[in-house]
């Protein structure tokens, strides 16, 4: 992976994502104009456009519960993270690493499922269920990124005279950032994905148009639901791999 | 009998081997040594059809071996390599049974076999039933060894299979290997870049300089009679008139005098035993025996310092 | 540590529901808490709550983890029985619709007992063999009261009583939409490997074009799927034949093969590239043919890496296959999406469950198998 990155093909990853970005935001905003296309496509569909919230809010909905989770759940993981790898945590890291792994094979929807009868319908659990299960890949990255951080890196900061709180801002957590990074890229994907489902327990968000296409058999809906959702996931995604990249 | 043909092969822009012709009778222990890129190991790759030749012939047998299936021909020939590369995933007992079950061998005849290369090889029974990761350098490397005779060749190809090991383990295993070839009479052929190796265990030796053979013959005719400036540097570390020493036993050298007392030696012990015994006896003769005792002669460091007329 | 869990475990059960009470399965409920319920029961789970917080105070830390173990199956069962026994208290004959489910009070005490067990079998270094078997061992008793009906005048009992029939079945469709498309993605993956292997101009490409799929959302992917391949089986009517449609099961699969593929691919060409070529060169010259070498060298020692990258893919698919039941393809999320439909969050449970538990239980195996493997090379 490191010598794709030097390599000229990867270089010029740079020009997809601007290409990727500006197909996102056309499709966000011109989707109300491709209605003769969806017309032409499925004539016996009365109504072949979604309207009833425009793309631009579910957009605007959708990444609102992605990142307000997703800051959550990188306070919650990397702050635990952060604790149980010190001393005074070090009673809870065995749990807590067995914790992260276990939980992640719960998949989100069963999360997103046991979230409702505590609280109920709407964006409420979704956005607990979404930083319920995206803290755990932050929090399993951030402890595998600071268990990387060379021995001989921590002694000789300790040896020239950093405190701890030295050792952490300075030495531990710069060299544990590529893992933190990648662990943030993967809740967040995970995240648009969940918050997609999490339409069908009234939350309102990009998958509003799939659900409801799917229980009304508007595959119009459908479609358009899925084109944006998915633009949205590889931008950001792509965001991600150019970020990581440069910060290389 | 194994014939190199007019052979040569180029990498790119080196060419490893140039227009090399070699004959290996059956039986032969034949090493070949050089300096590293001299061409030795990819010799050595041609014979099991691991390299193919640019140009030229080798034959086995009188058999062309391009004529031949690549896959049956390696089955027939015995392979050693320096990283020793058993399968990690195999225990050892399944890994010496490598080619007889790829042969297809029944059962009976794979259990037979494992008992015989067992005791040949000197491989502890214990270790049979263990995975390669848990054994040694040298220990990996006999079993590598035990591997390449399991199929019962008549040639085994060896490429720098000591190079790698600590010395004790190198001499157990370079021991191993002459007492396996005078026992079984295969042909071996053994690339190293020790020419010490070479000489010690040798019956052809085979220098090659730049993928050209700079000299071959036995050890003492390499050791005598140097044929030019890179085979004199070559084997000059190696204080060749010594080593020579070791070739020629006592009584080829002594005087037939039996009655002068000094400190006896065999007739059959090399001429480097007897030095070895004069400078630790601090005394310029030895009374020379025969195998029962009976006094047969005497030696003189003159006689070790000049050879006899006529030899 | 196990201050923490005690403490927590404690204030809910003073505090939360044990049992939700409402007349019928659509109308909310009243939380009723254990120890208004019945204090010898409330007692019962405050006991192993209270010997978690005085073992905190232990130093030997192996008797301190086996004390732990045991309080914590303690726990579990006080738990159990006491939902059983309060349910069949409840509920009466009369009443037929009353609707008894279980509360924070019930789930919050038995998360402690699970994280204590965690805890304990990591610091006691449990095997995974151990794992397992301990786990076996502590469900038994479980598998037995809920065969007789213990749990029965529970609402979780009786969905899952309502759906028995159907459940089976969605079980069945569950597991074999997984397996199904695990089967197709190998099949897919395994030539990929071989070529991405051969050329290495191809691996980028490969690996960008995979991973864009993995980032976009299942329910867009399946939804992405069923618009050409309705117009598809509308063009060629013999492919309904087999079972092919716009909706259903041949989406689900072609979502879960392309998901599956990157890491398949991706654990395969690292399995490979870990096999030493010291060990390819000598089963070279010792005569191995190239489908030998395949077969008896390269697979073996990648299998570790690839199945490592199986047990992911099948975990996510269990996952995903869940998720597939929107665009009926059957399987365990049928029951969630019903459940959260018609707002039966009991319903809910009957499909979460057991995906979870065979999510779970299918790490487990492969963890197993995996030990195996690693075993031998």
């Amino acid at each position: 992976m490191e010598a794709e990155a030097q390599s000229p093909g990867a270089r010029a990853a740079h020009w997809p994502f601007f290409l990727l970005l500006t197909v996102f935001l056309a499709a966000v905003f011109l989707m109300p104009s491709t209605a003769p296309l969806f017309h032409w496509l499925f004539p016996d569909l009365l109504r072949p456009v979604y309207t009833r919230a425009s793309f631009f809010e579910l957009t605007v909905a959708h990444c609102e519960l992605v990142f307000a989770s997703t800051a959550v759940a990188a306070f919650i993981g990397i702050g635990t993270a952060l604790y149980v790898t010190r001393q005074s945590g070090k009673e809870f890291l065995p749990l807590v690493s067995a914790l992260a792994a276990i939980g992640q094979t719960f998949p989100p929807v069963a999360v997103l499922a046991l979230a409702i009868p505590l609280l109920g319908y709407g964006a409420a659990p979704t956005l607990v269920a979404l930083v319920l299960y995206s803290t755990l890949p932050i929090l399993e990255a951030t402890i595998a990124g600071l268990y990387a951080v060379p021995g001989s890196a921590r002694d000789a900061a300790l040896g020239l005279g950093f405190s701890p709180a030295g050792l952490l801002w300075r030495i531990e957590l710069p060299l544990a950032a590529p893992f933190i990074f990648a662990g943030l890229r993967n809740a967040t994907i995970i995240n648009i994905g969940t918050a997609t489902i999490g339409s069908s327990v009234g939350a309102l968000s990009l998958g509003s148009p799939i659900l409801e296409g799917l229980s009304a058999s508007n595959p119009a809906y459908v479609i358009e639901g899925a084109i944006v959702v998915s633009l949205l996931a590889v931008v950001v995604d792509r965001a991600f791999e150019t970020l990581e990249q440069a910060l290389n | 009998m194994i014939e190199v043909d007019s052979v040569s092969k180029t990498f790119g822009a080196l060419k490893a081997i140039d227009g090399l012709s070699l004959k290996v009778e059956d039986g032969t222990f034949c090493t070949l040594v050089g300096p590293s890129g001299c061409g030795k190991s990819t010799l050595l790759r041609m014979i099991n059809a691991m390299i193919a030749p640019d140009t030229g012939r080798i034959s086995l047998r009188g058999a062309d071996i391009a004529t031949l299936p690549p896959d049956q021909l390696r089955r027939g020939i015995g392979y050693v390599i320096q990283s020793v590369g058993l399968f990690p995933h195999w225990t050892v007992a399944d890994n010496i049974l490598t080619v007889p079950r790829l042969l297809r061998w029944p059962k009976e005849k794979c259990a037979k076999r494992l008992d015989e290369i067992v005791a040949l090889t000197e491989v502890d029974p214990a270790w049979l039933s263990r995975y390669p990761r848990q054994l040694s350098g040298g220990q990996q490397q006999r079993i590598g060894v035990a591997r390449a005779l399991a199929g019962d060749p008549d040639i085994i190809l060896m490429d720098e299979p000591f190079s790698a090991l600590d010395p004790p383990s190198r001499a157990s295993l370079q021991a191993a290997m002459r007492r396996i070839h005078a026992q079984s009479k295969k042909t071996i052929i053994f690339v190293t870049h020790d020419i010490d190796e070479a000489l010690k265990l040798g019956t052809q030796i085979v220098l090659l300089n730049k993928g050209r053979i700079a000299q071959t013959g036995t050890p003492q005719e390499i050791l005598a009679r140097p044929k030019d400036e890179f085979v004199e540097t070559f084997i000059g570390g190696t204080a060749p008139r010594l080593r020579l020493l070791d070739f020629e036993p006592v009584s080829t050298r002594m005087r037939p005098e039996t009655n002068v007392q000094a400190p006896p030696i065999f007739a059959d012990a090399s001429l480097k035993d007897a030095l070895n015994l004069m400078l630790s006896e601090s005394c310029a003769m030895l009374a020379v025996q025969d195998r029962d005792g009976r006094r047969v002669g005497t030696l003189t460091v003159a006689d070790l310092i000049e050879a006899p007329h006529g030899s | 540590m196990l201050l923490v869990l005690g403490i927590a475990g404690g204030l809910t059960l003073v505090f939360g529901g044990f049992l939700d009470m409402s007349p019928n399965r659509l109308a909310s409920g009243i939380a009723l808490t254990a120890f208004s319920l019945s204090p010898t029961a409330c007692a019962a789970i405050a006991a192993p709550l209270a010997a978690f917080i005085l073992l905190a105070f232990v130093s030997n830390e192996k008797a301190r983890s086996i004390a732990t173990l045991l309080a914590a199956a303690l726990l579990l069962y006080a738990c159990l029985a006491t939902a059983g026994l309060l349910a069949k208290h409840l509920a009466s004959p009369d009443k037929p619709a009353l609707r008894l489910s279980l509360g924070s009070a019930f789930w919050i005490p038995l998360a402690c007992a699970l994280f204590a067990f965690l805890d304990a079998m990591q610091r006691l270094q449990f095997g995974l063999v151990a794992r397992v078997g301990f786990f076996a061992l502590l469900c038994l008793p479980f598998a037995f009261m809920a065969y007789v009906g213990f749990f029965d005048a529970l609402s979780l009992a009786k969905e899952f009583e309502n759906h028995q029939a159907v459940f089976v079945q969605a079980l069945v469709d569950h597991v074999l939409l997984v397996v199904l498309s695990l089967a197709i993605a190998l099949l897919v993956a395994i030539p990929i490997i071989f070529a991405v292997r051969q050329k290495s101009g191809l691996q980028n490409l490969v690996y960008a074009s995979l991973g864009v799929i993995q980032a976009v959302p299942s329910i867009a992917l399946f939804g992405l799927l069923i618009a050409p391949l309705s117009a598809l089986v509308l063009h060629v009517p013999a492919l309904a034949q087999f079972g092919i449609g716009g909706t259903g099961r041949t989406p689900a699969i072609i979502a879960l093969v392309l998901y599956a593929l990157l890491p398949l691919v991706r654990n395969g060409v690292t399995g490979l590239d870990a096999v030493s070529p010291d060990v390819r060169d000598a089963a070279k010259g010792l005569g191995f043919t190239a489908g030998e070498r395949a077969l008896k060298v390269d697979l073996p020692l990648a299998l570790p890496a690839l199945l490592s990258g199986m047990r992911v893919v099948t975990v996510q698919a269990i996952g995903l296959a869940a998720v597939a039941a929107l665009i009926g393809a059957g399987g365990l999320g049928t029951f969630v999406f019903q459940g959260i439909g018609q707002y039966a969050l009991n319903l809910v449970l009957v499909g979460a469950i057991p995906i979870i538990l065979l999510a779970l239980g299918t790490d487990l195996g492969f963890q197993l198998l995996l030990s195996v493997a690693r075993g031998q090379a």
